[in-house]
């Protein structure tokens, strides 16, 4: 341990990736806004005004995309609804009350809660990645059609005549309080664009870098994992596509305002089209992008397809072209691309001496110590029980979990072993939580946690599955942050815990690496930090020897054995060579029942357990 | 109500679902085989279509051009699958975007093929008379189509070589391709199959819609809905959403307005999947 403390470089350097000086963009977009203030005309500005609305919109996509991973076709529809909800409270309220941003709010609330509504009706249903985006496509289709069947004088809400497919109209501008009645000029409107979309900017970056953002990306990156750590994704999915409903609401109102009209063409597959082109184009991943996109693409289509250009009347042609291409040649994006060009010609030019130059971290040939400061464990071991009752598990009649009763006592070691097929994975995803069992129950300290969803587990059991499930997109230190997160949500803490996990495992050299970059091994070294990060009293291990060297293997016995001096751990293992050195008490599976338990010299000695691994029958039954 | 009026409502029902199956199961095959959404489905149909009004124009007959919608728009899927799609395999989004941009190109193009205006077609067939109501007997050929549709299908993927390959490589590609499936075959040939198919149901349903180059934005929020509340199986699965979102929409559109009508679909299909997210047919025991 000593040894390596001398060439550790501090672990937030090394996690936060090389970035471009933050305060660099701002005043390049500053300085850009003031310029065009002066280089524009009017009407040049009128147009810019509306196009950064888009971009707005196009932001609302980036986030739900990019940050969280939910590919969605309704933002368009959250527009939309913005839209007619600041044109209907405009055209109601406008005369009393002299302003109009009360109707700018109101689309910002009407288009999130339309987005909580849809959301809860997908997340909590759990549909499926693509199938979100059908609905969401689907739904916006039929605004179109339900909207556009409004045009009959009955269709009104206050002062406002919804109009059909006419649209609703004339929609006041914006109007500030206390600001004269006829709203504001062309050049005032646009700055009052480019305000709301530099603090919606702000505020979407903000939200990305708070520890919910990360949440965010990691649910993006892998679900299961996050849910297994404790969060509940189904909330933090809504809670991303509410925000990102409404962003696009604001969107919506400042559309409304700065056009005077609003149809139900923003709900139509062309409106659609674009926010997705827009995204593409600046890249999904880059906030930043979103605006770049929209900006481009407008620009090229108003120059390109309007009066004058070469392509009049084409536009749709060109943008599919750019669709196709741009899936296929540059998926990553504009923005995106020209950050990873610049950082590329950085190193080549600069010749900063990247951190994967450095040599691997040495393995292990000691025990680590604990620090047990750095981990923030509490002082005492903790005592629990978790108690297993009839549990049954059956697949269309085959019994794979028969009637067990056990009991564990924390902290302890225990290991399941078991030929295959006897039970061993079905009875750890019921613990787990993964299974609903088919009958029999499991309490935790006496507590029925029998229905209790993975999320709400997670808190008293960590789990290492057998096939590493790391996030692979974000850093090996991000990884294990994420996990002390979920138990403790205080940034600062979970920070320094990671950090010591981090040594622990003797990850330390790789903190800055992309987890996806580890090596198999590697990969279940991290995957026994995020475990340990969790801090649960009790642990599962699924075959936390799989894919790993003799010599790794030989390396994680004492690294499990010390936990199970303050953790109950429950190890199922085939490595009978690892269960050996484990000293572990046993518990031998057969088809689906506790067939043998003891040390594992009781075990070895039973002659019915080395009949059912060598598959006589003699004393096992005729099954 | 009159025993007469029960029956129309009973065929316009059962030609409405039949309107959604036959734009459907092309993208049902797509989906259900390559795990594609595939965006220009509605350009499919709107090509099936134009085909046969480009075959009446010629002056030949409607039902030669249903023969021919197939081919032209298999043609095009084919075309489609060799320079896109196969670049995209395990790409799903990748996917989406990409068959989006090919929808826009297809559109605009055939808007400066053909010009914005609706084509029709006059239905090729008379109206029979029920009591005091009158149907048009195409909508009952319709149903004849649909179902001969379906049973083809079933016949392809359950006894063709192709299909039960087709479905091998859907369950397991690693094992189907180490067992000697050609994979790469396989996808070119179901999607060459789903436009075909594709085509053909916007050839059937060319009398009964104006055709326009934009027509095929109208069909597929409907479609889509139909073959994600279908599920896995494509044939069998299919055909229970479409019974209960056609049968939805006509009663909804016979008793208010066919713009409720519409918005009952969704709202059911909505509920169907909160209720059974993988679909209505998952967990059932048929194959296709």
């Amino acid at each position: 341990m000593s040894v390596e403390r001398h060439r550790l470089h501090p672990v937030e350097e090394l996690s936060a990736p090389p970035r471009y000086p933050r305060w660099a963009s701002t005043l390049i977009l500053t300085a850009g806004a003031v310029i065009l203030n002066f280089a524009l005309p009017d009407f040049g500005l009128h147009l810019l005004s509306g196009w950064l609305a888009d971009g707005i919109l196009a932001l609302s996509l980036a986030f739900v995309w990019g940050q969280a991973g939910i590919f969605s076709f309704g933002q368009p529809a959250f527009f939309g609804i913005g839209g007619y909800i600041y044109g209907i409270i405009a055209i109601t309220c406008a005369d009393a009350t002299g302003e109009t941003v009360t109707a700018l709010i109101g689309a910002t609330l009407a288009g999130a809660c339309f987005a909580a509504l849809l959301a809860y009706f997908m997340f909590y249903g759990r549909v499926g990645e693509v199938y979100v985006g059908i609905i969401t496509l689907a739904v916006t289709l039929v605004l179109y059609t339900v909207v556009g069947a409004t045009s009959a004088p009955t269709y009104r809400i206050g002062e406002a005549f919804i109009g059909g497919y006419n649209g609703l109209r004339p929609i006041p501008g914006i109007i500030l309080p206390g600001g004269p009645d006829q709203g504001l000029t062309v050049r005032e409107l646009y700055w009052f664009v480019v305000g709301a979309a530099a603090i919606v900017y702000l505020i979407s970056i903000w939200i990305a870098k708070r520890p919910l953002g990360r949440v965010f990306v990691g649910i993006r990156d892998n679900e299961l994992r996050a849910e297994l750590l404790g969060y509940d994704v189904r909330w933090h999915k809504l809670e991303a596509f509410t925000i990102g409903g409404a962003i696009a609401g604001l969107a919506g109102g400042l559309f409304a305002a700065w056009a005077g009209v609003v149809t139900p063409d923003v709900f139509f597959l062309p409106q659609m089209a674009l926010v997705v082109i827009w995204v593409l184009v600046g890249g999904r991943t880059s906030l930043v992008g979103a605006f770049a996109g929209t900006l481009v693409v407008q620009a090229l289509s108003f120059k390109l397809g309007g009066a004058g250009g070469i392509v009049i009347g084409q536009t749709p042609l060109v943008l599919g072209i750019v669709f196709v291409g741009f899936v296929l040649l540059l998926p990553g994006g504009l923005v995106p691309s020209a950050i990873s060009l610049w950082r590329w010609g950085q190193r080549r030019l600069v010749l900063i001496k990247p951190e994967s130059m450095q040599p691997p971290a040495a393995r292990i040939d000691a025990v680590p110590t604990v620090d047990k400061d750095a981990i923030g464990y509490e002082s005492s071991p903790a005592r629990s029980r978790l108690e297993v009752r009839a549990l049954s598990k059956s697949f269309g009649g085959h019994n794979a979990v028969h009637e067990i009763s056990l009991e564990f006592l924390g902290p302890g070691l225990y290991c399941i072993i078991g030929p295959n097929g006897a039970g061993k994975s079905t009875f750890f995803n019921l613990l787990l939580g993964r299974y609903p069992p088919t009958d029999g129950r499991i309490l935790l300290n006496g507590q029925d946690i029998t229905g209790a969803p993975l999320h709400r587990r997670a808190h008293m059991i960590g789990v290492k599955l057998q096939l590493p499930t790391v996030f692979p997109g974000l850093s090996v230190h991000e990884n294990i942050w994420l996990a002390a997160y979920a138990r403790c949500r205080d940034a600062g803490l979970a920070h320094r815990q990671a950090r010591g996990l981090l040594a622990r495992v003797r990850l330390l050299t790789r903190a800055g690496d992309l987890a996806g970059d580890l090596s198999h091994g590697e990969q279940q070294w991290l995957e026994l930090a995020i475990a340990l990060a969790q801090n649960p009293p009790i642990i599962l291990l699924d075959e936390p020897t799989a894919g790993m060297t003799r010599g790794e293997t030989l390396q994680i016995v004492p690294v499990i054995q010390q936990l199970a001096d303050r953790h109950m751990v429950i190890v199922v293992e085939h490595d009978m060579a690892f269960v050996d050195r484990l000293n572990a008490l046993v518990l031998v599976l057969h088809q689906g029942k506790v067939f043998a338990q003891g040390s594992i010299e009781d075990v070895r000695r039973n002659e019915a357990v080395v009949d059912i691994y060598l598959g006589r029958r003699k004393h096992v039954g005729d099954s | 109500m009159n025993p007469d009026e029960v029956v129309v409502i009973a065929l316009t029902a059962l030609s409405s679902v039949a309107f959604l199956l036959v734009t459907a199961s092309g993208l049902a095959i797509i989906f259900g085989i390559m795990r594609i959404i595939n965006m220009a489905h509605g350009e499919f149909l709107m090509l099936g279509a134009f085909t046969v009004v480009q075959v009446v124009r010629w002056g030949l007959s409607f039902w030669l051009g249903l023969v021919a919608a197939p081919l032209v728009v298999g043609a095009v899927g084919l075309l489609v699958e060799r320079t896109l799609i196969r670049f995209l395999y395990g790409r799903r989004l990748e996917a989406i975007l990409a068959t989006w941009g090919v929808s826009l190109i297809i559109v605009q193009s055939m808007q400066d093929l053909y010009g914005p205006l609706t084509e029709g077609i006059a239905p090729p067939l008379g109206s029979v008379r029920i009591g005091g109501f009158s149907i048009s007997q195409y909508s009952l050929v319709l149903i004849g189509f649909a179902v001969v549709m379906l049973i083809t299908m079933y016949w392809i993927f359950m006894h063709t070589r192709y299909g039960v390959m087709a479905r091998a490589a859907s369950q397991l590609p690693e094992i189907a391709a180490t067992m000697g499936v050609p994979s790469e075959r396989i996808n070119m040939l179901t999607f060459g199959l789903g436009a075909a198919i594709t085509g053909l149901g916007g050839a059937m349903i060319a009398p009964l819609v104006g055709v326009v180059p934009t027509m095929g934005a109208g069909f597929i929020a409907q479609a889509f809905m139909t073959v994600v509340t279908g599920g896995p199986l494509m044939v069998t699965g299919t055909l229970a959403s479409g019974a209960l979102l056609g049968a939805t929409n006509s009663v909804v559109s016979y008793f208010a307005t066919a713009f409720l009508g519409q918005a009952a679909l969704l709202i059911v299909a909505i509920i169907a999947l909160r209720l059974f997210p993988d679909g209505i047919s998952s967990g059932w025991k048929g194959r296709v």
